[in-house]
């Protein structure tokens, strides 16, 4: 039984300075809203899921919990990570499931400006634009904010053709 | 839990002024109101049973009184309105002025709907929606005069022997008194001194608070961690360090009561369930004409939280059928000799780890001759092999998609959907469902359940240095694939060996022929990365799986072990793959995907229906022609079991069998399967015979027994384990060795039919014995244990 909690039509939020937290992949800066974060941790030990979206690097244990990981560096379209380096478990929620996003690095949380936001049509670089909501100038460069929900519904499988599908995708994103 | 409402009602006063609280509140009203309602349901159907019952009535009262009063605070008009009528219907009730009958209590249920009505609509819209319910507060205020002006009237002879009964524990009523229209209510003096003596709620005795689902399932697993961490701990402290290994056991021991308490939050009684059905039964059979007694025993019976929702449509719909196509009419059971009402019971108990319920009628039975017909109609069987099938196989044609006997579709049930989902719905959750018939007895359906499902067991297998879990509810047997005997198959000396183990191709796609029955093989490493190269089709293990009917073999590299594992989800977009059940934490702490057999046979574009497969002759040979599996007892006879009764072969080391209370059991994964000596089966009659074999003296088979016992030292006991339709649990059948399948060409001769043997069959020219597989499945009486010789 639920009762809707409406927000008000005008939200004070909108104008306020979004905190979000700021991550490096492939030397580009990314940021996802520092309110779904649940934890950041090292490198974790993972089981592969086999006929899962090849972003999907597999499932960590995290107290119990079974977290899928999906590479950052092949979902956004970018190249692989060095085999010595190892990545950056970004733990956050989208729709009351646990997610783990593979990032080199780690930078911090940071405050942008609402209304330094701006469309992502700005951006020339090549790679895979669909979850990015906004970019903004920040004093080291462009930030790309992400949407957690469009990241998480991109690695979405349910037919058995999924390798050749993702790799037209990736064709049409290095294109 | 009625006082809590009052200081309940307060606090709503109190906070209603706080309007950003208000939400909270009226969120916490409809929470409890739900509640309510369902025991408005059920203690207005107890009523009609026994119309003066204080004790409901003065709940009911109270009920609608507390939604009356909690509406006024919100300003719900309407809700107000008709609970009021309600209360003041009720409280002549109460007070005796009127008695109970038909209308009031149609009155009152509709005014519960109605009331369900007006809350749906508060929660899903905030308000009470558009539906004019003036109609029924009028109607409720025009029942109350008409019961007091009618009354007299309504006292007719056999009114009063039905009211009287509960009265005749109040002492001082006069009865005669009754049939005057003078009378003055009696009862009402007594029920205010009455009232407080009833014992207060349960949960009032024992304390309760509600809590977040979300919290207690983070409690479970943090358990889960806690058992990890702990069984870590035990590995690395060593035994010179006696101190940090006190502490240890004691952390052992606590970790291990904790996980019994954790896992006691999640379980819930199945009253949650029942508390729904007196309604339904009730209004059903009002509809359809028919008295109907709904007994329901064990609603105390606990089980995991997410199967009670599952298991809640397949029982309603399981108590429709029995109203409407089991219960016959009051005249046909008048004429048949039985009492006007039918018995309907629903009972719900714990059995052998499992949650059974039990649906039972005393109606008509299922009319199993035009189920016989109905499936030849519909091309299952042939007419030939309808009429050689039993009747309980007949039965289980109900469970087939669109299968329905009912003479006419009524509004209730009879269209033909419905027992096949039934049975998905049960099998979804790892139970079965299992129906007994007789005519103009009745009929009982048995569903068994998990306890949970979040501990199931469970076949830990390894492909391509990966490890994954295959729960045992699907598996049926594990036969290894060698590549010697694939490919000296034809030359084996011994055709049984060649027999069991043999894969083939058809049409391109693998088979294994498993004693003379073919089953298509699915490659675990190939389905899952069909980029990957198969060295060679004949190595690693085959696990037979059973989904429904069908069966096929997955093969794996190797098949570790059986553990009870702890089940938890695994992302949707995980989920949507089809392949994986969940994921489980092992021992070590890595993570395991639980395998979904029926998401790997698909994957694989395996036929799962065996009608389909019909370019398989093996499998149409094997339902016209009777097969049987060879076997020679412990003390060297050789006899028949029937193929479509074996589930598995097994071998067990001897430290696994136990006795218990007398019988033999075989103690593995956890769980007790009875074992039974063939030559018990075939009991005394097939002793003498032995015994006057002229092949062999009696000394001879001592001989033999004490070798037989002398090689299960050294091998173990092999065991022909029979399937059991009821899903009773599985039946051991001790053997000293299995021969070979054998297809005779002779029809089965039952002029030797004994205990035990059903007849005989000729095989290679000798007469060989048929095991009456039924006496096996039949537990003794205690008396007479039938004793394995160890």
């Amino acid at each position: 039984m639920s009762v809707s909690h409406s927000p008000p039509l005008t939200d004070p939020a909108a104008s306020a300075p979004r905190r979000s937290c700021a991550f490096l992949v492939a030397g580009r800066c990314f940021a996802v809203d520092a309110a779904s974060v649940i934890e950041v941790l090292r490198s974790q030990a993972m089981t592969p899921v086999p006929r899962a979206h090849r972003a999907i690097r597999g499932l960590l244990n995290l107290r119990g919990r079974i977290v899928p990981a999906i590479d950052m560096r092949y979902r956004l379209g970018l190249t692989d990570m060095p085999a010595d380096k190892s990545p950056t478990n970004i733990v956050l929620v989208s729709g009351g499931e646990l997610f783990s996003l593979l990032v080199d690095e780690l930078i911090d949380v940071i405050d942008i400006p609402a209304v330094a936001i701006e469309q992502p049509t700005a951006v020339t670089e090549h790679f895979s634009r669909d979850a990015i909501e906004g970019v903004f100038a920040g004093p080291n460069g462009l930030v790309h904010l992400l949407s957690i929900e469009a990241i998480v519904s991109g690695v979405m499988v349910s037919t058995a053709n999924e390798s050749e599908r993702s790799e037209t995708h990736m064709e049409k994103t290095l294109r | 839990m009625r006082h809590n409402h009052v200081c309940r009602l307060a606090c709503f006063a109190m906070y209603a002024c706080h309007m950003g609280e208000n939400q909270e509140f009226v969120r916490e009203f409809l929470v409890e109101a739900a509640e309510n309602l369902d025991q408005l349901d059920r203690d207005l159907v107890a009523l009609e049973e026994n119309p003066r019952d204080p004790k409901r009535l003065a709940s009911i009262f109270r009920t609608v009184h507390t939604i009356k009063g909690t509406s006024g605070f919100f300003g719900f008009a309407k809700l107000g309105a008709i609970t009021h009528s309600g209360e003041h219907l009720l409280g002549q009730l109460r007070d005796g002025t009127i008695e109970l009958n038909d209308r009031v209590t149609g009155a009152l249920l509709t005014l519960v709907d109605a009331v369900r009505t007006i809350l749906d609509a508060i929660e899903q819209t905030g308000s009470e929606g558009d539906t004019d319910f003036r109609d029924l507060s009028q109607t409720l205020v025009r029942v109350a005069q008409d019961a007091v002006s009618n009354r007299p009237l309504q006292r007719s002879t056999s009114d009063i022997v039905v009211t009287r009964l509960p009265l005749t524990q109040l002492p001082t009523e006069p009865a005669p008194q009754a049939a005057s229209p003078a009378l003055q209510p009696s009862p009402t003096p007594k029920l205010p001194a009455v009232q407080p003596a009833f014992p207060v709620s349960k949960a009032a005795a024992e304390p309760s608070i509600r809590v977040d689902v979300g919290l207690l399932g983070s409690i479970v697993d943090l358990v889960g961690e806690l058992v990890l961490a702990r069984n870590q701990l035990q590995a690395t402290v060593g035994a010179d360090t006696p101190e940090l290994l006190k502490v240890v056991q004691r952390i052992h021991t606590v970790t291990g009561a904790l996980q019994s308490a954790a896992m006691k939050t999640r379980m819930q009684p199945i009253d949650h369930v029942f508390s729904k059905f007196p309604r339904i039964v009730r209004d059903l059979a009002v509809t359809c004409g028919k008295e109907v007694h709904l007994q329901i025993d064990g609603a105390d019976t606990e089980l995991d939280r997410s199967l009670i929702e599952t298991i809640r449509d397949p029982l309603a719909h399981l108590l429709r059928n029995a109203v409407d196509h089991g219960i016959e009419t009051p005249t046909a059971r008048l004429t048949k000799g039985k009492p006007a009402a039918g018995r309907l019971s629903l009972r719900a108990f714990h059995e052998s780890g499992q949650v059974t319920v039990e649906i039972k009628d005393d109606g008509g039975g299922i009319p199993v001759e035009a189920v016989r017909r109905k499936a030849v109609a519909r091309g299952l069987v042939t007419a030939e092999e309808a009429l050689a099938l039993p009747d309980d196989r007949v039965l289980q044609f109900i469970f087939e998609p669109g299968f329905s006997t009912a003479a006419q579709v009524t509004d209730v049930s009879g269209r033909g959907v419905g027992m096949d989902v039934v049975k998905t719905n049960i099998e979804s959750i790892g139970g079965t469902v299992d129906i007994a018939s007789q005519t103009d007895v009745g009929t009982t359906v048995r569903v068994r359940i998990p306890l949970t499902l979040a501990i199931i067991p469970a076949l830990i297998v390894s492909s391509q240095q990966q490890r994954f879990a295959i729960p045992q509810a699907y598996v049926r047997e594990l036969i290894a694939l060698r590549s010697d005997r694939l490919t000296t198959a034809h030359s084996q000396p011994e055709a049984a060996a060649a027999q069991l183990n043999h894969v083939e191709g058809l049409e391109g796609a693998p088979m294994l022929r498993v004693r003379g029955r073919l089953l298509p093989l699915v490659f675990l490493d190939t389905t899952l990365e069909p980029t990957f190269q198969r060295a060679t089709l004949s190595s690693g293990t085959v696990i037979i799986l059973r989904i429904d009917d069908y069966e096929f073999g997955l093969v794996v590299d190797t098949v570790g072990f059986n553990a009870d594992i702890v089940v938890k989800p695994i992302a949707a977009v995980l989920v949507s793959l089809g392949l994986y059940a969940g994921a489980t934490v092992m021992g070590d702490g890595a993570v395991v995907l639980i395998l979904d057999p029926r998401g790997i046979a698909h994957m694989a574009q395996i036929p799962l229906r065996p009608h389909d497969s019909q370019s398989d002759e093996a499998l149409v040979r094997v339902v016209s022609q009777p097969r049987y599996l060879l076997c020679e007892t412990i003390s060297g006879r050789r006899v028949a079991v029937p193929l479509e009764e074996v589930a598995r072969l097994e071998t067990f080391p001897r430290a696994d069998l136990e006795q218990t209370a007398g019988r033999t059991v075989i103690h593995r994964a956890g769980r007790l399967m009875a074992l039974a000596d063939a030559d018990d089966l075939l009991g005394t009659h097939a002793q003498q015979r032995i015994t006057n074999d002229l092949f062999m003296s009696k000394s001879g088979v001592e001989g033999r027994v004490a070798q037989a016992r002398a090689s299960t030292e050294a091998h173990g006991v092999t065991a022909v384990i029979l399937s059991t339709a009821s899903g009773e649990g599985d039946v051991g059948l001790r053997v000293e060795r299995i021969l070979e399948v054998v297809e005779p060409q002779t029809p089965l001769n039952c002029s030797l039919r004994a205990v035990g043997v059903l007849g005989t069959i000729a095989i290679a020219g000798r007469a060989t014995e048929v095991l009456d597989v039924r006496t096996a499945l039949t537990p003794r009486a205690p008396d007479h244990p039938p004793q394995v010789s160890l």
